[in-house]
């Protein structure tokens, strides 16, 4: 198994989060994500030659990227007389070259607008024997720019303690549309097998690989076995998938069309708090358990497992149970995760939860004053439950920050190097990385409790020498560089008000 | 198939992205705008001037000309830049979107050029081409002038180079007062774009040829045509090219001192004698190292590609399987044979995203031989080898 220490690095060294803060991914990078999980599947790309270079290389996959892309290489021509035929001709050659047991051809902002119908030649690729599915386009060129909006929302008028269900759908991503088109096109109608599921593999952190094995490991105690880890098994397994009883998923809308097609039912782990910390843990496979009607089972081996990790790692929450910590946070929303987390998982002292909310971030995620006042009602819900004695701070002044700081033994939750050196060590939240496995619980317990007996304030930090914006923290105060960023707000989420100026003055 | 080289829109970028106090407005969806990003952000994280219209659903139906002028009038508002330069994509151009009309439109207090660039209209080298003769708007009609020491424009060179700001210092060094550098493209600011004309020499490296004739043409400017400048082959070629104006020293001991270097590890040097490897990579980039490996390491190029004459990139590597090549130098993207080949890959060509650069290593002319040499020893040995027994 890959050094998932090192992995998670090497992923860092794709520069994502900087990137995002100028632009999103095209459609495109999602779907040859998803191709690139699969074995065996040759994508085939409907567009010019700028995608079909530039795609090898796609956010989906960050630092490794994926060199078996084929592309029609759309010119002049083909704008003006159709390239349905160059896309049969390009399809047919890579079938003969390289022959794969499957080609899925997807669409490009240009195939879009020629309207071109890639169902018509995978159909023709079909009748000379060559197995072709297709992607279809959901929105033009882009992800919906409204899902974390729509998301915060929903999330602010639930219950911190309730498991009500929150199943956004993510449309134009490009990965869920390949998902889905596996659904529609690829598997097959198969008896269904009991105790078997299928896991989405995508979305699941750092240690992501890691825990998908744990989690297997663990659920074939209960006799429970993966079908299919989707989409990253081989094309029969993916053809196979409607044999499991049950679709552990991330991404909603393929598993919706699996249940309509196939029967098949879904445990959608979106669910907020539901799946956080030892309890979420627990709640997942015991989920699962009860959606495989195995539930006393589960539970016994649930209790079991829970049991045994609390008490290897006895030694260590003792140890956090004497740390004084104050979290720190931009994200108002899930604070009261982050709160359950260190209080009840860790078994730390929480004093307080300081939120920094900036006017960008209000207005990026269009967060009201009603909307803020339902957030902290949940954080205050959660603190009720977990650390009544924790305090929750929004903007506090500089100086409240510090008197508050003064409360613990360190800071947690944030990757805000800037507080380093202001007399506490940080825990970069980088560090924080539990998922859905004892064995991921038990190590954070570990390496939480090791950070907190090791860490030193880094007073010399060189990116403390630089200065960065607070406004748009973690990035560099250069004018040319967050004038980038406020473009990129004004043409994408503030896009209609910005365009509506501009017709206005042109009246 | 397999897709050699990018798009004119990433052309155009190559040659624009680079401009100081200028801003690159992007008229396409938002994969351009990622794409480009993601290709070169590595190379400038400090210093990003780029932005996009952010083509979507109703631009293609209602047209996109409002998001132009929205964008141009926010870019104006935040920047005040010396110039703009507006990079149309394949959506605004299949929708028919009259950029120039939006342009006028909005009539910002400075330059606006517009660069038609569909991907589906031409590779790299045509995108960097159209941008680089649209530059000649900006440029003054030069008054006649007595300056102290020649000048010359460099051409050819992108934004996404792998040590173009090494490179381009280590030429200037070169050069060493004796001529100075007016404007290299992609390096430079919309000042020295202005006053290019005033120039003696354009020197073109594989790219910007549009451009020089041009100035040829309007500005009476002569200029030569240059394969990349790798090693003391590469300068001494540059030198001769520059004796045309005159008083150019040359510089011997520069050439003498990185042979000193190298005598501390002549027997990685005498390794890599007779040895063979295969190139691919844009032309002037793929002849320079070339012409270094064959002439002064005596290594045979047993493949050879230039990266927009290809057709498949399969084809290419192909003719690399057939061969016995021991060490491949192209992109990022050739990481993929020379894994399968389990063959080390040297980085010189666009685009390069596994690797940064921060230090002063130039490649080319004779200050650049230790540098190369030294990553491709370093490259070579770093290659995993065989553990355990050697004869299983």
């Amino acid at each position: 198994m890959m050094n998932e220490r090192a992995d998670q690095l090497s992923v860092l060294m794709y520069p994502s989060m900087l990137l995002h803060e100028y632009g999103v991914n095209g459609k495109i990078s999602g779907s040859i994500g998803a191709i690139g999980e699969m074995g065996g599947v040759l994508p085939v790309l409907h567009s010019p030659k700028g995608c079909g270079f530039h795609y090898r290389q796609s956010a989906r996959r960050r630092h490794q990227p994926f060199y078996n892309v084929i592309c029609s290489e759309l010119t002049e021509k083909e704008i003006i007389l159709g390239g349905e035929e160059k896309l049969y001709q390009t399809a047919k050659k890579a079938y003969e070259q390289y022959q794969p047991e499957l080609l899925m051809l997807i669409p490009s902002p240009v195939s879009d607008v020629l309207n071109e119908d890639l169902s018509a030649v995978a159909k023709r690729l079909e009748k000379e024997g060559i197995p072709a599915a297709v992607i279809r386009s959901e929105l033009f060129s882009h992800r919906d720019k409204e899902y974390s909006r729509k998301r915060l929302r929903e999330l602010a008028s639930q219950k911190i303690t309730g498991n009500q269900k929150l199943e956004t759908e993510l449309k134009g991503c490009g990965f869920t549309e390949a998902l889905y088109a596996l659904v529609e096109q690829v598997m097959e109608p198969t008896e269904q097998q009991t105790k078997s599921i299928n896991i989405e593999t995508v979305g699941w952190g750092s240690e992501g690989a890691a825990v998908l094995h744990e989690i297997g490991a663990f659920l074939e105690k209960a006799g429970v076995t993966v079908n299919c880890w989707i989409p990253s098994d081989s094309l029969e397994k993916i053809k196979k998938a409607p044999m499991a009883q049950l679709n552990v998923v991330r991404r909603i809308r393929w598993a919706k069309r699996m249940k309509e097609k196939f029967g098949t039912e879904y445990l959608h782990l979106g669910t907020p708090g539901r799946y956080e910390g030892l309890e979420g843990i627990c709640n997942f496979y015991q989920d699962i358990g009860d959606a495989l009607s195995i539930e006393k089972k589960m539970k016994v081996l649930v209790e079991e497992e829970k049991e045994y990790t609390l008490k290897k790692i006895e030694k260590e929450r003792r140890v956090l149970g004497n740390v004084k910590t104050v979290l720190v946070t931009r994200n108002l929303q899930n604070a009261p995760y982050l709160l359950k987390r260190y209080a009840m998982d860790y078994g730390m002292q929480v004093k307080a939860v300081v939120v920094r909310l900036t006017e960008t971030s209000r207005q990026d995620m269009k967060l009201t004053e009603e909307l803020e006042r339902k957030l902290r009602i949940r954080f205050e819900e959660a603190a009720r439950i977990y650390a009544p004695e924790c305090r929750l701070f929004v903007n506090p002044s500089k100086e409240m920050q510090m008197e508050v700081y003064r409360e613990a033994d360190i800071l947690a939750g944030t990757g805000d190097f800037r507080l380093e050196g202001q007399g506490l060590p940080v825990i970069p939240a980088k560090k924080e990385l539990l998922s859905l496995s004892f064995e991921s619980y038990e190590r954070s317990v570990r390496r939480l409790c090791y950070l907190v007996e090791n860490s030193r304030e880094k007073r010399e930090l060189l990116l403390n020498k630089m200065q960065f914006s607070d406004e748009f923290f973690p990035m560099l105060q250069s004018k040319h560089s967050l004038n980038g960023r406020i473009m990129w707000s004004r043409m994408w989420l503030e896009r209609e008000k910005w365009k509506k100026g501009r017709e206005n003055e042109n009246m | 198939m397999k897709t050699c080289e990018s798009c004119k829109l990433f052309g155009a970028y190559e040659a624009l992205a680079g401009i100081k106090n200028s801003v690159l407005l992007l008229h396409s969806v938002t994969g351009c705008n990622f794409g480009t990003l993601t290709m070169g952000i590595s190379k400038h994280m400090d210093q990003i001037s780029q932005c996009c219209t952010v083509i979507n659903e109703n631009d293609v139906i209602l047209g996109g000309e409002t998001s132009v002028e929205a964008a141009l009038q926010s870019v104006w508002d935040l920047y005040h830049p010396e110039a703009v330069f507006v990079v149309s994509g394949c959506i605004s151009s299949m929708v028919g979107d009259d950029v120039g009309s939006a342009v006028l439109r909005v009539a910002l207090p400075c330059p606006v050029i517009c660069i038609d660039a569909p991907g589906f209209a031409g590779g790299m080298k045509d995108g960097y081409e159209v941008a680089c003769r649209e530059l000649i708007a900006l440029m003054e009609n030069p008054l006649p002038l007595k300056k102290e020491i020649p000048e010359v424009n460099i051409l050819g060179l992108g934004a996404g180079d792998v040590r173009l700001r090494e490179d381009l210092k280590a030429i200037q060094k070169l050069l060493d007062g004796s001529v100075s550098v007016s404007m290299c493209i992609s390096a430079c600011s919309v000042e020295e774009i202005k006053r290019a004309s005033y120039a003696d020499l354009n020197l073109v490296f594989g790219r910007g040829i549009t451009l020089a004739k041009k100035m040829k043409e309007n500005f009476g400017i002569p200029y030569v045509e240059l394969a990349y400048p790798y090693g003391i082959t590469g300068e001494k070629n540059l030198e001769d090219v520059l004796e045309v104006l005159g008083k150019f020293p040359g510089k011997a001991d520069r050439q003498q001192q990185a042979i000193e270097q190298l005598k501390t590890i002549y027997a990685y040097l005498q390794a890599l004698y007779g040895s063979s490897a295969a190139i691919i990579g844009e032309r002037a980039r793929a002849n320079g190292m070339k012409r270094f490996l064959e002439e002064e390491l005596g290594i045979d190029v047993v493949c050879f590609g230039v990266r927009e004459e290809l057709t498949d990139l399969e084809d290419f590597y192909e003719s690399i399987r057939k061969q016995e090549v021991a060490m491949l130098f192209g992109s990022s993207f050739e990481l993929q044979i020379a894994r399968e080949l389990e063959i080390p890959l040297i980085r010189f060509d666009y685009p390069v995203f596994d690797r940064v650069s921060i230090t002063y290593r130039p490649y080319v002319c004779a200050e650049g031989v230790p540098y190369l040499i030294e990553d491709i020893l370093n490259e070579i040995m770093a290659e995993k080898r065989k553990e355990g027994a050697l004869y299983q």
